[in-house]
């Protein structure tokens, strides 16, 4: 994450990386301490004035402040030198830089408030990826039964993909055009974005993971004002709903056996893991 | 309100102890909506269709704001940022949208290369003949290799 983020470069200091790593630790340790206390009145209190004054994350933001501050300047230099020879500058493409790009568009303050904007962008995806990542292997491990179709249909994709470029090689060899780059042999068996949409089993699976593992009551959501809802329900402003996330996961349109772990189940459905919905709420239900 | 179990102030334990059979019991005797209390409040369960509703709701429910109830978020982010101070998150949600969402193409392929190599340095070879390799807590290792991207290289 951190070289699409940051680029290269300053990914490469390992203080940078403990940041990554150590920021969504830190905003762990904040959770839990609203005003609708788990913990005790006190400890709550605390925390919340505390994390208000002294935010754990500023020691972070920090770090990333001093580590891009240099090369931030070096890249403005390059781009300097450049616009003079009358060259068009190379931009870095990372999130970083694209954020410096629209600075005004954003309103951003200065160095130290991008960074900020960064490690937010950070926290919501670092711990989300690893907690995804984490339940596929856990379902991997527990039913092992379905790793060889998987590891099969991977390879398979990839072989598929490995002849086409050798045809597209050897046309252009009989034609004698050079070959690009991009038809490197090297590359023949990247996991490109294509390769990766045409596992569809891999897909089901992780969807799959998803449907089955979401906790029950999610998504907490508070009244701004008084509605009422298409079943006759009053909300008053102020209250908080809860979505019952097994009426749409666990209901008979999943298909057979909806309380059973069926890695196939959307497979040839057109139903892909990312795609939310009223019967896919993992991440809410997406627009 | 569901009925509680004697003895108990809230639903939490029972909830926790089995969610299906909680909700199962509360949908035969309430129907579809019906009011729970968990952690330390009142809340209405809503099922089906009407998910709908509140999803697609902006102006008249707010995530956000449940969420800021149980967490109180909003300081320690206004705290990280100085500019934007925008309680539905607006500028966060415009950054993904316009900076990395039309990007993944471009960045799925570093990623995939770094990941690779994160993974050679986490696991290295370790065929399932000679007994494969025990990762106790397999979080750790891969909160490494998301996190970074080039420290290996």
């Amino acid at each position: 994450m951190a070289s699409v983020f940051v680029g290269q470069e300053i990914a490469k200091s390992r203080k940078v990386i403990d940041a990554f790593i150590n920021a969504t630790a830190d905003f762990g340790k904040m959770l839990g301490s609203g005003k609708a206390p788990r913990a005790s009145f006190w400890d709550s209190f605390l925390k919340r004035a505390n994390f208000k004054v002294l935010n754990p994350l500023q020691i972070h933001i920090q770090t990333l402040v001093e580590a891009s501050s240099p090369v931030i300047l070096e890249r403005r230099r390059q781009e300097a030198e450049a616009a003079e020879n009358g060259i068009e500058y190379e931009r870095p493409d990372d999130i970083l830089q694209r954020l410096l790009d629209s600075f005004d568009k954003y309103g951003f303050i200065d160095l130290e408030d991008v960074c900020g904007h960064l490690l937010i962008l950070v926290l919501a995806s670092v711990h989300t990826t690893t907690d995804a990542a984490t339940a596929m292997l856990y379902y991997m491990a527990a039913f092992p039964e379905y790793m060889e179709t998987l590891h099969k249909e991977q390879q398979d994709v990839l072989d598929a993909i490995q002849q086409e470029r050798e045809k597209k090689r050897e046309e252009l060899k009989r034609k004698g055009e050079s070959i690009s780059e991009e038809l490197d042999p090297a590359h023949d068996r990247d996991l490109s974005p294509a390769a990766i949409k045409k596992m569809v089993h891999m897909d089901s699976f992780l969807r799959e993971t998803f449907r089955f593992r979401t906790e029950r009551l999610t998504h907490v959501h508070r009244a701004r004002r008084t509605e009422t809802l298409s079943n006759g329900v009053v909300i008053p402003k102020g209250h908080s709903v809860i979505i019952n996330i097994k009426s749409a996961h666990q209901s008979p349109e999943q298909g057979d056996e909806v309380m059973e772990f069926r890695p196939w189940r959307f497979v040839g459905k057109s139903k892909a893991a990312i795609k939310a919905g009223a019967d896919f709420l993992p991440f809410g239900i997406g627009r | 309100m569901a009925s509680l179990r004697p003895g108990e102030s809230s639903h939490d334990r029972e909830y926790n102890e089995d969610q299906d059979a909680f909700l199962q019991r509360c949908e035969d005797a309430y129907g579809s909506t019906f009011n729970i209390i968990l952690l330390n409040k009142t809340l209405t369960v809503v099922s089906g269709p009407q998910i709908r509703e509140v999803f697609l709701n902006d102006d008249g429910f707010s995530s956000v704001e449940a969420f800021e109830e149980l967490q109180n978020l909003i300081a320690f982010f206004n705290t990280m940022r100085k500019s934007n101070w925008d309680m539905d998150h607006k500028t966060v949600h415009a950054l993904v949208k316009d900076q990395i969402t039309p990007n993944l193409t471009l960045f799925t392929p570093r990623i995939v290369e770094q990941l690779e190599k994160n993974l050679e340095h986490e696991l290295g070879n370790c065929p399932a003949e000679d007994g494969g390799k025990l990762i106790e807590d397999p979080l750790v290792p891969l909160h490494e290799m998301v996190a970074s991207a080039s420290t290996y290289s």
